[in-house]
């Protein structure tokens, strides 16, 4: 689910923060450029895991603070494809059902990854005909997915007024096997 | 606004939520090693994720998220236990990456993470990893059964 991340940045420190020791500003600086966002292809910055090395600290000309250039690493959140997930289920829909993570929130299961046959009953859950068992999806339950795929999409120039507000990481699961969806119907 | 004088770096772009903002920094490596739960939470337990206000509230979401999982009980000794008792089994970095993550202890679970599993092992064998799985590795805390989800406001 996570992996470590070797980038090299080159930035102006702001001149509030060179009074500061500086690792700490440093640190506080990439905190704010990378905790939290995207990184197409990278995923999800969590943290700073550390930093290798500072150089330079040179004062460019018509600036009024040092530039460095600093090569550490960030704790990405960027799981693989075929990783199995646990997350619950935040939204359910015709479409499919949409998990949170806590932290992330934009994982889709789209309802041709459901198995099948499923269908989606007036009340809001989803129901499995297993050889004649009905199994069903509620909202809020632990569910456990597999990563079909995990995708970047660019950011749109035109949105409609009322589209879904747009993910810069979107994965898609899939609860199509064995062992896969709600946690409760593989317990003994 | 900055402005930044790049040579040779490679322009990409983060993107936060709705906002874009166009960094230019190179990526000398995407990947430099994947990390158990545990790793990252205890990396975030030394951040100070336990308190309010020492860490980001991204940190604490990923702590929260990860306190409900089988990493809060875990250690390194029983982590390096299980990796020496499932040597014999001869599972690729993935397979013992997520049997430490998420700690089947059901031949259903086993299923799910190990690929080609029917082909590898018979089911004895099968039975046997989920019992050693459920010895060696600690189990998740006891009221993790439903982590905490914003209510979507309707």
């Amino acid at each position: 689910m996570f992996c470590l991340s070797l980038l090299e940045h080159t930035f102006r420190l702001p001149a509030e923060l060179v009074a500061l020791p500086l690792p700490q500003s440093i640190r506080g600086e990439l905190e704010k450029l990378f905790l939290d966002k995207v990184i197409p292809n990278l995923g999800l910055c969590i943290s700073v895991y550390d930093i290798r090395s500072i150089e330079g600290g040179l004062i460019w000309p018509g600036e009024g603070s040092p530039t460095y250039k600093v090569t550490f690493r960030l704790v990405m959140f960027r799981p693989f494809m075929g990783e199995i997930l646990v997350g619950n289920v935040k939204r359910l829909d015709k479409d499919g059902l949409q998990v949170s993570l806590g932290f992330f929130e934009d994982v889709h299961i789209p309802a041709n990854l459901f198995p099948q046959p499923s269908r989606f009953m007036e009340d809001g859950t989803w129901e499995w005909d297993w050889d004649g068992n009905e199994q069903y999806i509620y909202h809020f339950e632990k569910i456990r997915f597999r990563v079909h795929t995990v995708e970047y999409p660019t950011i749109p120039i035109d949105q409609k007024a009322n589209a879904k507000p747009f993910a810069p990481m979107e994965i898609i699961g899939t609860i199509h096997d064995d062992g896969l969806g709600p946690v409760s119907w593989w317990e003994d | 606004m900055h402005t930044y004088y790049f040579r040779d770096e490679q322009k990409a772009l983060v993107m936060f939520r709705c906002t874009t903002i166009s960094y230019a920094y190179a990526r000398i490596e995407a990947n430099a090693g994947n990390l158990t739960n545990f790793e990252v939470l205890d990396f975030l337990r030394s951040r100070g994720a336990t308190k309010l206000g020492s860490a980001a509230p991204s940190e604490c979401k990923v702590f929260d998220y990860l306190e409900q999982t089988a990493a809060a009980n875990q250690s390194r000794e029983s982590i390096a236990e299980f990796l020496k008792r499932s040597e014999k089994y001869d599972l690729t970095k993935a397979e013992k990456l997520q049997t430490i993550n998420l700690r089947p202890t059901t031949p259903v679970a086993v299923y799910v993470i190990i690929e080609e599993c029917g082909q590898r092992f018979d089911d004895e064998q099968v039975s046997e990893f989920a019992e050693m799985v459920e010895e060696v590795l600690p189990g998740p805390p006891a009221n993790s059964g439903a982590m905490e989800v914003d209510q979507p406001s309707q």
